[in-house]
């Protein structure tokens, strides 16, 4: 790893006379990449600067989470770095060639604070807590408002999974998105499940009014940022980026709130709460039935490639244990779904 | 309830993981002692869970039986031990016999055999509603208020803590 690492930065850092990797490790706790951290070293003329760095690797594809592209989020990570203010890391490279890495792989800036989320939320910090989702949704806000012709200039976020998303108008986008959770059931049904098929017709059977389409990070949840200092240091992880409803950030937000235990979107205390902020900000006028269909929107949006590869663990195509834990958030977002979905309320009797 | 991933592959996939992700980074050998110790003790759960329950109920019929049985076989023989083998041939010997379980594996296919049918119904009562059937509805209703408690229970029953583990 550290000879491949040398190799791969020598050719980034053409103008170098020596580049050592140091303090090179894993990164535990990321589920969709391989994630190590180390120290770049980059000598030239007799001064040393160090760089700190992550290598971003897939995984074999069987066991892969989510399938994305590296250069993809390479390019949009320049791009938002050239035309907005989010807090995001310089992409140094990406090596396509598997016979480095074993796979295909990313070399990132590796960005100050710490991603230990759920602190903040159990214990005595409910202003830094305030402080950081307020900068969060601000920033969430200034990636909605940003003309999506300068972040996909290219549309490759168009339909970066490549599976018939046609984004010409806000109803087609729904609707091919849509068709394709429900083509993808019986890829992904590890275990009859009545209440996701239920959701995913239900999405398609009622649709809230469109607004226009942005370029969304897709996976904007509480283990997706760093913080420092009571501020947010950087927002990471942007591999699912899509164009997309800018709700679908809101809605999966708040469902991972539920499912991480923590309370980004119930933190923010200006303007009536985050969605007051957010509608301040943006104009949009999100309502909270707005974010609950996107709740479960988005929810399948990640879930048909995380669940998918559930399947395929049980399956045995691959034998990686992370997937069978991964049973567990399903089974939150089941029942997630079906107080979304209104279902009735089984304690309802016993509250009475 | 889920019937994939059975208990018995969750077992399987510890057992795996132990060997495969835990093991070489265990540096003492008294630690990979206790890694093999942990993956022989999950291998004996494995190997109780399809059958125990199953040979308990019939053995509780065989051993109620043999219960009923031995006062005939001690024959008028006298004293305090020969009375209380026959008072347990009246008390316990005369228990009812459990119902025979079916085995796990064919349980679990029955269950997953409904549970499918249930995905198909919701499809049908989409195309009922579609159609302006005044059924719908309520049909909904009974279906929707079935699998909200069982989504209740199954988070009951299999969620474990809060959050998710290595998630900040």
């Amino acid at each position: 790893m550290h000879e491949a690492l040398r190799a791969v930065l020598r050719r980034r850092f053409p103008d170098a006379d020596e580049v050592e990797v140091h303090e090179l490790a894993v990164i535990a706790g990321g589920y969709s990449r391989e994630t190590f951290r180390f120290d770049a070293h980059i000598v030239r003329n007799g001064s040393r600067e160090v760089l700190p760095m992550i290598l971003r690797k897939d995984p074999p594809r069987e066991s892969a989470i989510l399938h994305s592209d590296r250069q993809l989020e390479h390019d949009l990570l320049e791009r938002l770095r050239r035309h907005t203010s989010l807090p995001v890391s310089e992409s140094y490279l990406v090596e396509q060639d598997p016979s480095y890495f074993g796979e295909a792989a990313m070399i990132l800036q590796r960005m100050p604070g710490s991603g230990e989320v759920s602190a903040l939320f159990h214990g005595d910090r409910t202003h830094e807590a305030e402080a950081i989702a307020t900068q969060l949704c601000e920033y969430i806000a200034q990636l909605h408002l940003t003309d999506p012709a300068l972040l996909n200039p290219d549309g490759r976020l168009d339909d970066p999974r490549g599976v018939g998303i046609d984004v010409s108008s806000w109803e087609r986008y729904m609707e091919s998105t849509i068709d394709y959770y429900l083509r993808s059931y019986d890829d992904f049904a590890f275990d009859p499940v009545p209440v996701f098929r239920d959701a995913y017709l239900y999405l398609k059977h009622t649709r809230p009014r469109p607004l226009p389409l942005r370029v969304v990070h897709g996976d904007f949840n509480p283990a997706n940022f760093l913080y420092e200092n009571g501020r947010v240091t950087a927002i990471i992880d942007w591999e699912n980026a899509h164009i997309g409803d800018p709700r679908e950030d809101l809605g999966w937000l708040k469902l991972m709130d539920l499912l991480s235990n923590t309370n980004i979107f119930g933190s923010v205390r200006a303007e009536g709460g985050f969605l007051g902020l957010y509608n301040k900000l943006t104009g949009f006028g999100v309502t909270e039935e707005e974010v609950n269909y996107f709740q479960i929107f988005t929810g399948a949006h990640i879930g048909v490639p995380v669940v998918s590869a559930v399947k395929r663990r049980i399956d045995r195509k691959h034998l990686e244990l992370l997937h069978l834990y991964l049973t567990q958030p399903v089974l939150v977002s089941e029942l997630a779904f079906t107080q979304l979905l209104g279902y009735p309320n089984p304690l309802a009797g016993a509250q009475a | 309830m889920i019937t994939r991933p059975s208990v018995d592959d969750v077992l399987e996939g510890i057992i795996i993981s132990l060997q495969k992700d835990i093991l070489p980074e265990v540096q003492s050998d008294r630690g990979r002692v206790l890694v093999q110790v942990m993956q022989a003790l999950l291998q004996f759960v494995r190997q109780r869970v399809p059958v125990e329950q199953q040979i308990m109920a019939e053995e509780h019929n065989t051993i109620t039986a043999l219960l009923r049985q031995l006062p005939s076989i001690i024959g008028e023989a006298a004293g305090p031990a020969a009375e209380r083998i026959r008072a347990r041939a009246e008390t316990l010997g005369t228990r009812p016999d459990l119902p025979a379980l079916p085995p796990s594996d064919e349980l679990a296919a029955a269950y997953r055999q409904l549970s499918e049918a249930l995905v198909e119904t919701i499809d049908d009562l989409y195309e009922l509603q579609a159609a302006g059937h005044p059924g719908a509805g309520p049909a909904f209703e009974a279906v929707r208020s079935y699998l909200a408690v069982r989504a209740a229970r199954d988070f009951q029953t299999y969620i474990v803590g809060a959050g998710m583990a290595g998630r900040g």
